[in-house]
């Protein structure tokens, strides 16, 4: 009785398996600063996953996310069309992001990670920074967003693997680069993606001691710091990413160890996947 | 229908059915039975009425047994309901979950030298459930105060308030973080002892005597506190936000994949419904071999799972003896019975893991007891190289639980203690006017009944403070 459903108020197809939705939330949009997430659920017997809000309105109640659909939650989520409605929205969660003037800014997003990177670039050019984006994805069509940082960066850097768009390299590789620019020297790097990219990127910054942030993606349950599952060590200290971060220095994060945690439920994401689409058979024939 | 004392003395105290281990501990359903209404009334007629009534003074809420007793034995039930909701919110759950045996039961005066307690809590259980089909709450609410109260946690204290809140006349609103209220009620107790259905169904009693519950709202984040007192227009707040932050042992390998805090695991199974995947999305990894580190209620429920997930063996960890054990003896026992393996006085030094990031053990030390430390326990101090491994390929650490600073970081004008936990006066009102506080959150971890005892004494203090201190616009 009296469960409040969350409606999604519009819907559009980014990618194949890339989706951008606009969600009625107003609890969650009141607050809302960049660097943070909320966990949602999508029905009574769903999950409960952490999603980055990637931009929101308080005047009109929204927030607005991007889901790239791997596993079977994300999967039904990217199935589901404006006017569809989602069990649970909560949040924002995590500590916002420290939003200073370090004069050159560079953002570096993977795929969509992207989502997290471009709140932090509207925000750290309205603080008054010089700010770089670089967007990249193996392929054109799995770079987002690009449009949309245009408009709230300085200079916007496409990088696709295969050389299809934009820079053929990858976002590491087009970092190198502005990095050795020396007319304008990077302040700090503030970076998302998959964790080989932030790893790499953050490799690539660790001698020059140019503050790097990387906003993590660990497994989660309840986002409040209730249940400890989403423990990174940084800096040899156990952290929690739902409360603690989710955004760390990235050259004191454990990336072998997040790597390793991410698979402890490889096996059953797959069952649950492959269960998912043998019924979806079974239903159409 | 009057029996002599005599009479009463005579007869034995009434077992409750409970099903059998080595059915009950393939599944989750619950362990216990339930009085039929046969049992349940001769178990009230061996209540002699004793003018002592040491019992209520035994209960953290207050129950006036002696008169519940009365009724029950008459058949009244409708009267026996009252009695028991007019002082007692959640009767169901505290029926299921109070250690009555240190508590009402403790003090009977059936209980004196070789004798047996009425069994109360049995008792509360059976009127509560019967209660729950056929008593109508509507009829012990007055007319709205126009006072808005709000409650912080749909835990044990929270719904305890909001329950006396509404009984009052105000108009209550409970914020909830999780997608579902009843707090440690329904991520950690479990489903075997306390079904999830029993607390929806407290939960909805509080729903048809006016509470309003917002769910996925995590004060701190989606609101502060301060946002409540001045935007929100609650004229008092109830903080009842529990002890929500696992303790870890730190020990080496606590990251390996296999390792869970009792909170994270019994979240998973709980709240979340794992052990139907993939009916539900939510995996838990239920391991063969699982071992369980501590000794308390919630170590218990943790091992008690892992055997239900199909563990082959699951064994228990812990530090000191038996005798030293926190957990309720029923628990215990049903552990036992259900083919727990207790590993007593041991203490885990490291966990390790294989090749591939997975627990497969956990190396201990073997103990031994020295001289009483500060609880009055005594010490267990490790015996030099008496190490050893427990197979494991899941470890679970059942240590306690902290307080959680996601809504007091964000409250610098409530003062807290040295540990984090939010400090209270004799009202239980907190450093900051019109806002209060009970249950784990000011006491340190303890159990579901005091927290409710919080939240019924605190409650009272807040109306005391709307009606003095609180002017409503004419």
């Amino acid at each position: 009785m009296g469960h409040r459903m969350f409606k999604i108020l519009d819907a559009k197809q980014l990618a194949s398996d890339v989706k951008w939705f606009r969600i009625d939330a107003p609890l969650v949009a009141k607050h809302r600063q960049p660097g943070q997430f909320i966990i949602l659920r999508l029905s009574e017997t769903g999950e409960r996953i952490p999603l980055t809000i990637a931009h929101s309105d308080n005047q009109q109640g929204f927030i607005e996310i991007i889901v790239k659909a791997i596993g079977k939650t994300t999967i039904e989520l990217c199935k589901k069309e404006k006017g569809d409605s989602i069990s649970d929205v909560m949040g924002p969660l995590g500590e916002p992001t420290e939003i200073e003037k370090v004069g050159h800014a560079v953002v570096v997003g993977g795929g969509v990670g992207t989502a997290v990177i471009y709140p932090l670039a509207r925000a750290l050019r309205e603080a008054g920074n010089y700010v770089s984006a670089i967007t990249g994805g193996r392929t054109k069509e799995l770079v987002v967003l690009e449009d949309d940082l245009k408009a709230v960066s300085d200079a916007v850097y496409a990088t696709t693997d295969d050389g299809s768009h934009g820079f053929k390299g990858t976002v590491a590789d087009k970092l190198r680069e502005l990095l050795a620019d020396k007319e304008r020297p990077v302040g700090a790097v503030y970076c998302a993606g998959p964790v080989p990219m932030m790893r790499a990127i953050a490799d690539l910054t660790r001698e020059s001691g140019i503050k790097t942030i990387v906003s993590l993606n660990p497994i989660m349950v309840d986002g409040t710091g209730m249940c400890g599952g989403c423990r990174v060590s940084v800096g040899g200290k156990t952290k929690f990413a739902c409360v603690d971060g989710p955004e760390f220095d990235g050259h004191e994060v454990d990336f072998d160890e997040l790597w390793d945690r991410l698979s402890a439920y490889r096996d059953q994401e797959k069952a649950a996947v492959d269960r998912m689409q043998h019924e979806c058979k079974c239903a159409a024939k | 229908m009057s029996m002599t004392a005599k009479e009463r003395m005579a007869i034995d105290r009434q077992h409750m059915p409970e099903r059998e281990a080595g059915v009950r501990n393939c599944d989750f359903n619950e362990v216990n039975i339930g009085f039929p209404e046969q049992l349940a009334l001769i178990e009230a007629s061996r209540c002699l009425q004793c003018k002592a009534g040491k019992c209520i003074e035994g209960c953290p809420v207050g129950i006036n047994i002696p008169e519940f007793m009365k009724y029950v034995e008459a058949g009244d039930f409708n009267k026996a309901a009252e009695v028991l909701l007019s002082a007692n919110a959640l009767p169901g759950i505290t029926g299921r979950v109070c250690p009555q045996e240190e508590q009402c039961e403790q003090v009977c005066i059936r209980g004196k030298g070789k004798g047996v307690p009425v069994a109360v809590g049995h008792l509360e259980r059976f009127i509560a459930d019967w209660a729950r089909e056929n008593y109508d709450v509507k009829q012990i609410i007055p007319p709205p105060t126009g006072y808005k109260v709000g409650i912080v946690g749909s835990g044990p204290a929270g719904l305890t308030a909001a329950g006396e809140l509404a009984k009052m006349g105000h108009d209550v609103t409970i914020f909830e973080a999780l997608h579902k209220p009843g707090g440690v009620l329904v991520y950690g107790i479990p489903e075997f002892r306390l079904p999830n259905k029993i607390i929806e169904s407290e939960v909805d009693r509080l729903r048809e005597m006016g509470v309003k519950i917002i769910c996925n709202a995590v004060i701190g984040r989606t609101f502060t506190v301060g946002d409540l007192m001045d935007e929100e227009g609650f004229h008092a707040l109830f903080l009842g936000i529990g002890a929500g932050l696992p303790v870890f042992m730190n020990i080496p390998g606590e990251n390996l994949k296999g390792v869970y805090s009792a909170n994270e695991y019994l979240t998973r199974v709980n709240l979340m419904g794992a052990y139907q995947f993939p009916e539900c999305d939510t995996p838990v990894i239920k391991g063969k071999n699982v071992a369980v580190i501590g000794g308390g209620n919630v170590a218990m429920d943790a091992v008690r799972t892992s055997k239900r997930l199909g563990a082959k063996a699951s064994n228990l960890i812990y530090r000191r003896s038996r005798a030293e054990m926190p957990a309720r003896k029923e628990e215990v026992k049903h552990a036992e019975e259900e083919g727990i393996v207790f590993n007593l006085l041991c203490n885990p030094k490291r966990i390790l893991g294989n090749d591939k990031g997975w627990v497969k053990g956990l190396e201990c030390l073997r103990m031994e007891l020295g001289e009483p430390d500060a609880s009055g326990r005594r010490r267990p101090v490790p015996i030099e190289g008496s190490e050893f491994v427990v197979e494991a390929d899941v470890v679970i650490e059942a240590l306690g639980a902290g307080a959680n600073p996601l809504l007091t970081s964000t409250t610098p004008d409530i003062k807290l203690n040295k540990w984090g936990y939010i400090e209270i006066d004799e009202t239980g009102m907190t450093t900051k006017p019109g806002v209060f506080a009970g249950g784990d959150i000011t006491r340190g971890a303890a159990t579901v009944i005091l927290a409710m005892g919080d939240g019924k004494s605190v409650a009272a203090a807040m109306n005391r403070y709307l009606k003095e201190k609180v002017t409503l616009p004419a």
